[in-house]
């Protein structure tokens, strides 16, 4: 089996199963007592949050509130921030690509009032900064950004986006989740009040994610209960998943560059030869300004659905945004956003690569989407003369 | 998600392409879905001789134009005109909720191509 999705998730590294295993059989016990296991396990949590944060530029540990997912991340920014500076104002910025986790929780807060503005993107999937600051109303209390997109891999400019809205009092949020481990990520750097990850995009367990929130910035809590993170986000802490995620970080962050290099070399490599072997073929998403890991693409006469099936035949994994893989019929909102005509639209195919990936994989899976998409076309009504 | 027989017809698609003096065609699009479907069909003393289909969509739109191409080779017109979508998924071994229209693009299709001329 060649795995080429790593944006859906990945496989967790054999150092983290090491360093969580303990934390299920040993350090178990519940971190807000005050019997001497009970202090190990806090002094594990603690540890792992010094780690997070270190890894991520915040000035404190404080500062980072674990969850546990990064949709639950991206829920308490966008819901949380909000809510907790109603007062202030009741508009909201975000864009048309964001992750559902972020869309859906800003449809949520137009149900309770709150105006939503959603900025479009460029062929490339890029906000404009100046379209950020120029959308910016008396009531505009929050804008969120993602750093790195899932489908296409395009990153955003939001380091200009946050030092543009500097000194204004609106809270910038990023959705870091595809971002973290994969690219430098330092909250300072980016200047933003809130940021999400989730530990299993980067070799971490599934089922924990994290928060950046910038010390002194208010939020409204979305789970109540013991009080735990500071209040933030209440329910005993998964310290196995906590502990697993700092691990995956650490791990993720060391020799990151050089990891980076080879992904983008091996991604070079399968779009290289996917468009030039393959006529119809379009890459989708900015062609420089990406994520090292991330091929995405569009082929005329070759339905995404119908190209996954064929290529899970040949051992190959990889996702689609196309209509036919969800309820709904319909291409993925960030296909739609790119403006991309619906007949491309239908034939989308995400490659992601990670760390274990080999050229010989990229050569054969190269081969294999070429023959895939040859034989749909194969099977397609030709076009009206 | 698929049945054995859906992902049988989808890997090997039955009677692709055009066939030999067709008597129908018919070309048609789910506006919704992106799912394209060509039949090609040939009538004589009352039944369907042969069909052939081209089809660009998901595995249940390819899926179901092969099955159904299978199963009314041969049969009086007015069977052919009788099936419902709910055989032809039957036939199938079943399909997902949201892919039923693939089997009801592909019998409207078939049926398309035994109605009028479409200036063929």
């Amino acid at each position: 089996m060649i795995y080429l999705d790593h944006a859906a998730t990945t496989a967790v590294a054999p150092e983290v199963v090491e360093a969580m295993l303990a934390c299920f059989t040993q350090v178990y016990a519940n971190p807000s007592n005050v019997h001497r296991p009970a202090l190990e396990a806090r002094r594990a949590l603690d540890r792992a949050r010094q780690s997070v944060a270190g890894n991520l530029g915040a000035r404190q540990p404080g500062e980072i509130v674990f969850t546990a997912s990064g949709t639950e991340a991206d829920n308490m920014a966008i819901l949380g921030l909000a809510r907790a500076h109603r007062e202030r104002g009741d508009h909201v910025i975000t864009t048309r690509i964001e992750h559902h986790a972020i869309l859906h929780a800003c449809d949520e807060l137009q149900r309770e009032g709150f105006r939503i503005t959603r900025l479009p993107v460029d062929e490339w999937g890029r906000v404009d900064p100046q379209a950020v600051v120029e959308a910016r109303e008396p009531g505009t209390i929050l804008v969120s950004v993602m750093l790195a997109n899932n489908e296409i891999g395009t990153l955003q400019p939001v380091e200009e986006i946050a030092s543009a809205l500097k000194g204004s009092g609106i809270l910038v949020h990023t959705d870091a989740v595809q971002a973290v481990g994969h690219i430098p990520v330092d909250v300072e750097q980016l200047g933003v009040d809130a940021l999400s990850l989730s530990a299993h995009k980067f070799h971490g367990p599934k089922g924990v994610g994290a928060l950046y929130l910038r010390s002194g910035v208010r939020l409204q809590p979305l789970v109540f209960g013991g009080g735990q993170e500071r209040g933030l986000r209440s329910g005993t802490e998964n310290v196995p998943g906590i502990v697993g995620l700092a691990r995956a970080l650490e791990l993720a962050c060391q020799g990151r560059e050089e990891r980076a290099e080879r992904l983008r070399e091996l991604r070079d490599r399968l779009v290289g030869r996917i468009l030039g072997e393959l006529s119809g073929a379009r890459l989708t998403g900015h062609p420089e300004l990406r994520l090292p890991g991330t091929a995405s693409f569009v082929f005329q006469d070759a339905e995404g659905e119908s190209l996954l099936l064929q290529l899970d035949r040949k051992g190959i994994c990889a996702s689609t945004g196309s209509a036919c893989s969800n309820a709904t019929l319909e291409p993925s909102h960030v296909l739609k956003a790119l403006g991309l005509p619906l007949q491309l639209a239908h034939g989308s195919l995400r490659l992601t690569l990670g760390r274990e990936n080999t050229p010989e994989e990229i050569d054969q899976a190269a081969q294999a989407v070429v023959e895939a998409v040859g034989r749909l076309r194969s099977l397609a009504p030709r076009a009206r003369s | 998600m698929y049945s054995p027989t859906v992902l049988d017809h989808f890997h090997n698609p039955r009677h692709v392409g055009e066939i030999p003096q067709p008597t129908g065609h018919a070309r048609l699009e789910n506006p919704v879905c992106g799912d394209v479907l060509e039949l090609w069909t040939r009538v004589g003393e009352g039944r369907l001789e042969e069909v052939g289909f081209r089809a660009f969509g998901c595995a249940a739109a390819i899926a179901s134009a092969s099955m159904l191409s299978e199963m009314v080779r041969g049969l009086p017109l007015g069977e052919v005109l009788a099936l419902h979508p709910g055989h032809l998924i039957e036939a199938l071994g079943g399909l997902p909720a949201s892919k039923r229209h693939g089997a009801a693009l592909a019998l409207e299709a078939l049926k398309a191509a035994l109605g009028p001329e479409d200036g063929f």
